[in-house]
């Protein structure tokens, strides 16, 4: 009956003193938990004695008398210590049970507190906690009192145009604009903050390489954009080339709280120009494009369950040197309804043989505006085509390592243009024997129309790799 | 007993994680090789595209505060931050977030259960 009684009133008082059980219950004023940066003064950072001070005896209402029954006095940093490894702290120092449990709740709520003011560039009041959200371990250099990130605090609004503050003085590698934001712990997911938004400029040579970032592995091998001069004496011939695309990508960014609209957008400009100077006029050209246009996705819920893509890449070219303007472009449909083998692989051979189906829809527009002077737009004209396409991928690994085949196959109803229809399919067999790959084998067959310029074509390619 | 320990909460998001993981591609959980990306062809990564990825953040999030007591978002942006991980730092991005996320009022009942009744020692 008692232990009944004691277990009621205890609950009771935990639902009442909610706050000190719930994380995210720790907000201190900045003035009570800042103080001047010991290496310039003029800033005002979080001070570590302050914030566990503030955070053990204010907020979770810890005494000094609770940390040591003997009564000897527990300071910082030795508070911090029991902040950071209650049960050994406990354990040395014979604090009861419930402090030990009073421990652990402050310490979420400080990692919490540490999260939740992790976003740079707030408006004072406020504290910029981000230095300190990369993992445990600079938090708790922090609370140690040890050299970590600082995280600057902004009391008062500031005067107009004062200049903005560093969000974080690091002390010894202060970030640049990251690309694209890092893992950990933060609370950007709540709405659109745009100020977490990945937004860049990117210079390359195609337009389907804008939106990879310098930090992904697909960056090294990407075409850079270019600019040449050749001048072959011999030949008596001089030509000049450009070739560019230009594009600022914002995103991958999610439009919504939950996550469940994540899109990304490139607009970008493009040019280039090849320009041919021989001995005779009829051995020289001149072809000069320019081209503005957009390549972004958006992937959504079906409504039904599960999720879809819609990939857009609409782009307008327009001749300088003979007039031709065309207006051409893709809408891709990818149905992603959480299907075991279509959405994920499916293993058929446990850490062996898996494969994966990957149906689109495709449409694909190609319009001639104006043909100017060009012969060959007026030869290939306007098509605007829409099909399903369907690729399978097998993967070999472990006993099958090296072994992966690849098939698709796509058809498309042409609606405007010369052709009834256009189709194309593809199969390649790849299998690299060894870890080291001394023996590759290859198999590739392609039967259709070349899906950028229509030409047909019905070929096999057979290779075989040997190194020793 | 609701989570208050890094590690506990490390182990439990190993467990389900792996768990939606193995079911999806096929594989028993403890066939599933965390150093892998959900993005990616093996053997580098499970193929997830970014639909399936949203799908198991949807299904995991509940799972995952019911048995730890926390109320766990795994809200728009962190999805973003963390599609192209390993699973294994995706584990510990998500067992970061659940130590930093509120108790559910079931999750404090139980806590002051487990706080006041010892338990049978047998």
């Amino acid at each position: 009956m008692t232990t009944k009684l004691i277990a009621l009133l205890f609950l009771a008082a935990v639902i009442v003193s909610g706050p000190a059980y719930s994380a995210g219950s720790f907000e201190p004023k900045p003035e009570d938990v800042c103080s001047r940066s010991a290496s310039n003064p003029k800033l005002m950072v979080l001070d570590g004695r302050k914030l566990v001070g503030q955070l053990i005896e204010k907020n979770a209402g810890i005494t000094s008398i609770d940390l040591n029954p003997s009564g000897a006095g527990i300071v910082f940093p030795e508070t911090s210590k029991a902040l950071l490894n209650p049960a050994a702290f406990c354990a040395a120092n014979k604090c009861s049970q419930k402090t030990q449990t009073a421990l652990g709740v402050a310490f979420v709520n400080l990692i919490a507190f540490v999260a939740h003011h992790a976003k740079p560039g707030q408006p004072a009041p406020s504290i910029d906690t981000s230095g300190l959200n990369a993992g445990v371990e600079p938090l708790r250099l922090f609370l140690l009192g040890l050299p970590a990130p600082q995280s600057v605090c902004l009391l008062t609004p500031p005067a107009a145009p004062t200049p903005k503050p560093p969000p974080v003085a690091h002390g010894a590698s202060p970030p640049g604009p990251a690309p694209t934001p890092t893992g950990g712990m933060t609370d950007a997911g709540a709405g659109i903050d745009w100020s977490t938004v990945p937004h860049y400029f990117s210079l390359r040579q195609q337009v389907e390489d804008l939106p990879i970032t310098q930090d992904d592995a697909k960056f090294k091998g990407l075409k850079q954009a270019s600019i040449n001069w050749t001048d072959d004496y011999i030949a008596r011939k001089a030509s000049f080339g450009v070739d560019l695309a230009a594009g600022y990508t914002i995103g991958r960014v999610s439009l919504d709280e939950e996550g469940h609209y994540i899109g990304q957008v490139t607009p970008f400009v493009t040019y280039d120009q090849q320009m041919v100077q021989a001995a005779t006029p009829a051995n020289s050209s001149r072809a000069q494009n320019i081209g503005a246009g957009l390549l972004g996705d958006l992937t959504f819920p079906t409504g039904f369950g599960g999720y879809q893509n819609i990939q857009i890449y609409p782009k307008y070219v327009q001749s300088l040197s003979n007039g031709a303007e065309v207006m051409s472009g893709n809408l891709v449909y990818t149905p992603e309804y959480g299907i075991s083998g279509i959405d994920n692989v499916l293993y058929v051979i446990p850490e062996t043989l898996s494969f994966q189906f990957t149906p689109k829809v495709k449409t694909v527009f190609h319009d001639v505006l104006t043909s100017g002077t060009n012969t060959a737009l007026l030869k290939l004209g306007s098509y605007d085509w829409i099909g399903p396409y369907l690729s399978l991928a097998v993967y070999g690994e472990g006993a099958l390592e090296g072994f992966t085949f690849t098939t698709s196959y796509e058809t498309y109803d042409v609606f405007v243009g010369t052709l009834r229809g256009v189709s194309m399919f593809q199969a390649q067999l790849n299998y690299d024997i060894g870890k080291s790959k001394l023996v590759s084998l290859q198999l590739n067959y392609q039967k259709g129309r070349n899906l950028d310029t229509l030409e047909l074509i019905n070929q096999i390619t057979v290779g075989l790799g040997v190194k020793y | 007993m609701p989570i208050t320990d890094p590690a506990a909460a490390r182990v439990l998001v190993y467990n389900i994680v792996v768990d939606w993981v193995g079911d999806a591609v096929n594989l028993a959980p403890d066939q599933v090789d965390v150093s892998r990306t959900f993005q990616g062809a093996p053997p580098a990564g499970y193929g997830f595209d970014e639909g399936r990825f949203l799908q198991m953040c949807d299904e995991i999030a509940p799972k995952l505060s019911l048995a730890s007591g926390r109320v766990l978002k795994l809200p728009g942006n962190w999805r973003v931050q963390h599609e192209n991980d390993a699973i294994n730092t995706f584990i510990d991005a998500v067992a970061l977030r659940l130590m930093a996320s509120s108790m559910t009022p079931l999750g404090i009942k139980a806590h002051a259960f487990a706080m006041t009744h010892p338990g049978s020692q047998s």
